[in-house]
């Protein structure tokens, strides 16, 4: 990158950056509005380039024309059910998008499914089974910490499962209520559910803050070059 | 001087006035013997009875106020005695649909009088004609009994009966239609009595008909010349009428009438009666006097005994009085050349009356009143209107001619209140209880038909008593013992004479009690949520060239302008548990709105100074180490995950590519591209080539920035051997890439051939892909879909500080998906702290990047801490009242 396209680059990055911290002190303000419609404008814009060149250009245009006959019909097919999706521009033939539609659908559910059983649930059960309740350290004792840690994870488990347990029994005309030993332990994983989201709001608080400690010292560092005239 | 009220509209009048100023009505009674023509009445010849003006002056002063005729002004004396003419007329204009309310103003002018039809031109004086007649060929009634405004003697009136006799003949087979079968019997038997007598046998043989009155048979010294005359003369063809006249006259209401016997002893006539025909084909044959009474006092008399069960007009009887009168009036009206052939000749003479009302249901000449003599005012009984039985089923009328039901409706029950107003024969004819049905050519004249004759008709003799012509008085008739139960309830709907309108029809009788309603039913009820508006005649008009005038009419109808209705709430019937819930519902709907116009208070006070100082506070922090602020130490604390992942960094190897895959858009990219920095600076260190790709659109882009801002800052970074781009479809793209990398990458332009690429065919060819992800979902679908394909290639995660909590349990368990996890700021600086020791700043602008995070930080804390406490202070967190507390 040249020198023009760096100051370029940081004097719009300056703008923005201020105009979208201006929300800080003025509110909703043309500055704040200019700097996301611009964002999501460039964002937009910069996608349907990417999907333009990376997709149909490269994936789909150029293995089209150098491709051998024999993967013809398949990439017409694909052609065919991408042209069917244009019917959802039309009502009258969004039926005829119902057709690519559900082949989008199911093949991702498909997928989705099929990974998260063998990527996400069993794994994780195994490994929730794994750790000892009576873990003992490579010197043969017994590993406090590490015991503590097991079982905290197996309570906080089953507990939290219990928590999500919503099956009740009708009693007559009265409000129906959750099995007496599962609502008890539903609230203990009640409990466990609170640290968990505590946690996931404090992880996004740091995020947070990152991004603006990050945006701050560009500002600054910004500034400064600015000011001094230089890039240091 | 006091004045008079006028009876029609109540308007005041002097005393002296004979008629109303305002109405034309008449405002004095006429009494008998008074020749002062009535002023209300129409037009009339100058020797017109008193006794029909009194009646008429009566039946204008019994009409209802709210009537829709318009005031008749003060006529002249009547130019003749034509009047059935008169009644004619007047009949017509009573038989004027009533107007709406909304013109009856417009209605009020007066109208001009309707001239008398044609067909009663002609008649004459015939009526007066016909008493001295009766009187002279009766016994019991004295010559000198006739009226004095009737005393014209009648040339060869005794002589005449034969001659018009045969006039009526000769008209009615000119009436006939020429294809009626018994004109070919010769002029030898008079048609009408052919008729006549098939009617009367159908009368007396009618199983329905209550039983005869004293109607003995007529003796025949006791018959006047001229009906002797004719009874010798049609006696000699009773066999074959009767066959002929079963057929002939049948009437089509009666089909099933079975056919009369040759001869009955009870009739009169002592013959059987044809089936009734129209009633003005056959001049009615006066019945044979009984005592003293003449034929037309006894038709009279017994019209009288007529029921409610079969009024006059249905049966139509009563015109046999008339009838009967006619035979001894020489001249009869013409017949008009339009005239239906079925219609008579004498029913001409009312045709128009008839017509006119037959809509109205009224019937004055049921009454009888076309052959009444002149008579006094009836006050006693004259303003008693005819009592209307809404919704009782009046019994059934057989009309026995063939007249269409439209045109001669029944009489007068089932009539709607308000539409007929009787004159003064009402009372007279209620008083008729037991239901009589008279002989055929036996005009049903009505009590007060026979009253005004006693009253007013100087020869009227005196019946004797037990006699079926001996009018009873009208006092005794109006007895409550002797009125009907309907007409008793209906009598005391409306007392003191008043006027027989809906209204009264609607009163309550006193033998009931207001019903209650059960709550159910109440509940059911349809509420009136809108009242009617009505006319404001006193309303004033406020604008334009008419304003400050009342009484004007409003340029829009009263129920077009628009106004609140009046929705009656007070009927709707609520239970007490319906109370609460409807309190419930209203708390609920109108709370919220209440405390949300309660919310911008604090909103708009707190919340705008909270955000601004929460800013000032966390901008403090930060900018904290500008100031030469040093408060944290630089190393971290480094989790194991994150201890995992330098170790995996500092044992692959250097011939194998790592795949780098950026999962990450640039609002994220401040805080990824720390922690990315320090791992591409590690593999840089190590002299490991790398491949970029992304399952998201700018992920390369942001890839390639990041690694041309490092080389320009002088921050090692590894060197790039491919960009596989943009992997389309999400978790699909990525099974598809671990399935078949390189027909996946097919299309971004890579050489394969290059360096350590040259020998990678799959991802397991990689020695490590780091996964720079934004998202836990990211990280999710990269260990989901590629792991599980390529599970010998560890994976090690840089995201977020927010996924954190979401992506460590793929790090935990024997076989863990993510080896090593770098997580946030302070996970990248522990990495740092950790591997890259020597480019760990300790100064300058990223150590102070590190101070203003951890100042950052801390001030988070405390500010999180502090809230707490002030939400425990001021009860935010106690729990919130349940609505109904």
């Amino acid at each position: 990158m040249n020198q023009i396209e760096v100051i370029g680059g940081m004097a719009l990055g300056f703008f923005f950056t201020v105009a979208i911290l201006s929300y800080l002190l003025l509110d909703d303000n043309l500055l704040f509005r200019l700097g996301a419609y611009t964002l999501v404008g460039v964002s937009a814009g910069y996608l349907m380039a990417v999907m333009l060149s990376s997709v149909m250009l490269n994936q789909y245009l150029i293995p089209l024309l150098g491709s051998p006959i024999q993967k013809l019909p398949i990439l017409i097919l694909l052609m065919v059910l991408g042209l069917m999706l244009f019917g959802r521009l039309d009502p009258r033939g969004s039926s005829l998008a119902l057709i690519p539609m559900a082949f989008l659908v199911g093949v991702g559910a498909a997928v989705v499914v099929g990974g998260s059983l063998t990527g996400t649930f069993l794994p994780q059960a195994v490994a929730a089974a794994e750790p000892s309740l009576l873990p003992s350290n490579p010197g043969g004792n017994l590993d406090i910490l590490a015991m503590l840690e097991n079982w905290c994870v197996l309570i906080g488990t089953l507990t939290t499962l219990a928590y999500f347990h919503f099956s009740a029994r009708p009693r007559g005309g009265a409000e129906p209520v959750r099995p007496p030993g599962i609502a008890q332990i539903a609230q203990v994983g009640k409990f466990f559910l609170a640290i968990t989201l505590g946690a996931l709001y404090a992880g996004a608080l740091l995020s947070a803050l990152a991004i603006l400690v990050e945006r701050i010292y560009f500002v600054v560092q910004t500034l400064i070059i600015f000011s001094t005239g230089g890039m240091g | 001087m006091a004045d008079l009220r006028c009876p029609m509209c109540g308007k005041p009048n002097p005393a002296d006035s004979e008629a109303c100023k305002y109405c034309g009505a008449r405002l004095k009674p006429v009494h008998a013997g008074d020749s002062k023509p009535p002023a209300a009445a129409p037009k009339s010849g100058p020797e017109e009875a008193d006794w029909m003006s009194d009646l008429r002056g009566d039946m204008m002063r019994n009409r209802p106020k709210t009537s829709m005729l318009p005031p008749e002004p003060p006529a002249p004396p009547p130019p003749s005695d034509k009047w059935l003419s008169k009644i004619d007329a007047r009949g017509g204009k009573e038989s004027k649909p009533a107007a709406p309310a909304s013109k009856q103003k417009a209605t009020r002018e007066p109208a001009p009088v309707p001239p008398p039809k044609k067909a009663a031109e002609p008649s004459e004086d015939w009526l007066s004609k016909i008493r001295p007649h009766a009187r002279k060929e009766s016994p019991l009634i004295p010559p000198s009994a006739s009226p004095p405004a009737q005393s014209a003697p009648v040339p060869g009136a005794a002589a005449e009966p034969p001659e018009w006799l045969s006039k009526v003949r000769n008209q009615t087979s000119a009436d006939r239609p020429p294809a009626a079968p018994e004109e070919d019997k010769g002029a030898e038997e008079p048609i009408w009595l052919k008729r006549l007598r098939a009617r009367r046998t159908q009368d007396e043989l009618a199983p329905a008909a209550p039983p005869q009155p004293e109607a003995e048979p007529a003796a025949p010294g006791e018959l006047p010349e001229w009906l002797s005359r004719i009874r010798e003369k049609t006696s000699e063809d009773t066999g074959q009428i009767d066959a002929d006249d079963q057929s002939l006259f049948s009437s089509p209401l009666s089909p099933a009438t079975p056919a009369p016997p040759p001869q009955t002893s009870d009739s009169p006539w002592g013959i059987a009666a044809p089936p009734q025909e129209p009633r003005t084909v056959e001049p009615a044959t006066p019945q044979e006097p009984q005592g003293a009474v003449p034929d037309w006092l006894k038709y009279a008399s017994e019209g009288n005994r007529q029921s409610a069960v079969e009024p006059p007009l249905g049966s139509t009887d009563w015109m046999g009085g008339i009838a009967s009168a006619l035979e001894q009036t020489p001249p009869t009206p013409t017949a008009k050349p339009g005239e239906p052939p079925g219609r008579p000749s004498t029913g001409r003479l009312l045709d128009a009356q008839d017509s006119a009302e037959a809509k109205k249901g009224g019937s004055l000449r049921s009454a009888g009143l076309e052959s009444a003599p002149p008579a006094p005012p009836i006050q006693p009984f004259s303003q008693t209107p005819i009592p209307q039985v809404p919704g009782d089923t009046p019994p059934t009328l057989e009309t026995d001619w063939d007249f269409p039901s439209e045109a001669m409706p029944d009489f007068p029950l089932g009539q709607p209140a308000g539409d007929f107003t009787f004159p003064s024969i009402s009372g007279a004819f209620n008083a008729g209880t037991e239901p009589e049905v008279s002989p055929a050519g036996e005009g049903e004249i009505p009590d007060w038909l026979v009253d005004i004759k006693k009253d007013g008709a100087p020869p009227a003799p005196s019946p004797q008593p037990g006699s079926p012509a001996a009018a009873p008085d009208i006092n005794e008739l109006l007895r409550a013992d002797t009125l009907p139960e309907w007409m008793q309830r209906k009598g005391a709907a409306a007392p003191g004479g008043k006027e027989a309108g809906p209204g009264a029809a609607a009163t309550t009788p006193d033998n009931l009690e207001q019903g209650e309603l059960p709550r159910w039913l109440e509940a059911m009820r349809p509420i009136q949520s809108v009242t009617m508006p009505t006319e404001d005649e006193e309303r004033v008009e406020s604008v334009g060239p008419l304003a400050g005038l009342r009484g004007v009419l409003s340029a829009e109808p009263v129920v077009a302008i628009p106004r609140r209705p009046a929705i009656l709430a007070g009927n709707i019937d609520a239970s007490p548990a319906q109370l609460t819930l409807t309190e419930t519902l209203r708390r609920l709907l109108i709370e919220p709105e209440v405390r949300a116009s309660r919310k911008p208070v604090r909103a708009m006070l707190l919340m705008p100074l909270l955000r601004k100082a929460m800013s000032a506070v966390l901008i403090l922090a930060i900018i904290f180490p500008f100031f030469g602020g040093s408060l944290f130490s630089n190393s971290g604390y480094q989790p194991e995950a994150n201890k995992k992942a330098g170790l995996l960094v500092g044992e692959l190897p250097a011939d194998r590519p790592v795949l780098v895959a950026f999962e990450y858009d640039a609002s994220a990219a401040p805080e990824i591209e720390t922690g990315a920095s320090a791992l591409l600076e590690h593999l840089a260190q190590r002299g490991i080539q790398v491949a970029f790709i992304s399952s998201q659109p700018n992920g390369t882009m942001l890839g390639e920035g990041l690694r041309l801002l490092n080389e320009e800052q002088g921050i090692g970074m590894p060197p790039l051997i491919a960009n596989f781009g943009y992997v389309p479809g999400g978790a699909g793209g990525l099974r598809r890439l671990a399935g078949n990398l390189r027909e996946t990458v097919n299309g971004s332009n890579v050489d394969w051939t290059q360096g350590s690429l040259a020998a990678v065919n799959s991802l397991s060819d990689f020695s490590m892909i780091l996964v720079l992800a934004a998202s836990p979902q990211s990280v999710r679908d990269w260990v989901e879909q590629v792991h599980t394909t390529a599970p010998n290639t560890p994976i090690v995660a840089m995201v977020s500080a927010a996924s954190d909590a979401l992506v460590f349990p793929y790090t935990e368990g024997s076989k863990p998906a993510i080896w090593g996890l770098v997580a946030g700021y302070a996970g990248a600086q522990a990495y740092r702290a950790a591997f890259l020791p020597a480019t760990l700043a300790t100064s300058g602008v990223a150590a102070m990047r590190w101070q203003s995070f951890a100042g950052g930080t801390l001030a988070i804390l405390i500010t999180l801490v502090a809230g707490v406490i002030g939400s425990l202070a001021l009860g935010r967190f106690r729990k919130p009242r349940k609505v109904g507390e």
